[in-house]
């Protein structure tokens, strides 16, 4: 499995750590200021964080985790960017096509997160790297597209007692769930057959994909600043075509 | 009455004023019946905000929400 990390290296990283336990936050962090305390700002410093999926929900969920400040990120995508993503993917551009997600996702980081460690793994992860992963993370993030995948994964998550935060797109529609080793999960939205699933029919417009990204992250905010996790045994569900937010109980 | 919304692929099937007549003894299985949807593509089903099954018995004055598979990342 080919991995590729960016900076820092570990001295800067304890300098960081020292800084944040004197209250004081990095000049790149300011504006979280009061939103984010130094010690929650540590908090995310010290987080590891798997995102499955690079592509849709994957490129805006770790541009903004990249930016709030979580240390770690390992993503995976074998996928390439082509035409069809330019409508929603955050990281496709008309000179990437072609290129694996990950790579690209690794390289945008680099920019805009210095003190962040990327480590990209440019192949579609099978469920046995996931478990080999899965002890090095505090926290997963699925942002696959399909159904199968997103099943599987949660299995996967629950039976290794990982926490995963899963979020899903259908059209103007679109939900994001908590789920814990004894946590209900929104299974039953990811059965069937994959070439069955809204999404084919309704598409995955960016406003509900960044929407749902951007309510991943903040749940995955909570988790990392040791908070109650808002969408457990719930599923937040959003039609942004009628504005209406629902929670559901599982 | 019973207050139904249809979500996704699912939302055409939305009754008329997003209502039906209650009548003792209907169940959402019964309900999609009603509104012409095939039972393998509703994957899930809230009553009042509760996840519920096919079988579940509704009640008058009931919220129901109909869902497809969901899963575009």
């Amino acid at each position: 499995m080919e991995v590729k990390s960016i900076l820092p290296n570990k001295s800067v990283r304890q300098k960081i750590l020292k800084e944040l336990k004197s209250q004081h936050l990095p000049n790149l962090w300011i504006k979280n200021s009061q939103a984010i305390s130094p010690k929650e700002q540590a908090c995310l410093f010290s987080s590891k964080v798997l995102v499955v999926g690079c592509g849709g929900l994957g490129g805006f969920v770790l541009e903004m985790l990249a930016r709030i400040g979580v240390g770690t990120l390992i993503f995976a995508d074998g996928d390439r960017f082509e035409e069809s993503n330019l409508n929603r993917q955050l990281y496709a551009s008309t000179s990437n096509l072609g290129q694996n997600k990950a790579k690209v996702a690794q390289a945008r980081l680099k920019q805009i997160a210095p003190l962040c460690r990327g480590i990209a793994i440019p192949r579609y992860l099978s469920l046995q790297n996931v478990v080999r992963i899965l002890p090095k993370c505090d926290l997963v993030l699925d942002c696959v597209g399909g159904i199968e995948f997103k099943a599987e994964l949660i299995h996967v998550c629950q039976k290794h007692q990982q926490t995963l935060i899963t979020g899903a797109v259908a059209g103007w529609e679109g939900f994001v769930s908590s789920i814990t080793a004894t946590s209900k999960s929104p299974l039953s939205f990811f059965s069937g057959v994959s070439t069955k699933s809204a999404e084919n029919t309704l598409g995955t417009p960016v406003t509900s994909v960044n929407l749902i990204a951007t309510l991943q992250v903040q749940e995955a905010i909570l988790w990392l600043t040791q908070k109650k996790l808002l969408c457990l045994d719930k599923v937040l569900y959003v039609s942004l075509d009628r504005f209406d937010f629902m929670w559901l109980k599982l | 009455m019973l207050e139904v919304k249809c979500f996704a692929t699912l939302q055409d099937h939305t009754p008329e004023g997003g209502k039906i007549d209650y009548r003792p003894g209907l169940t959402v299985r019964d309900v999609l019946k009603m509104l012409d949807i095939p039972e393998e593509e509703v994957k899930v089903v809230f009553v009042n905000g509760e996840y519920k099954d096919l079988d579940t018995s509704l009640q008058d004055g009931d919220r129901l929400g109909l869902f497809p598979a969901v899963g575009g990342g």
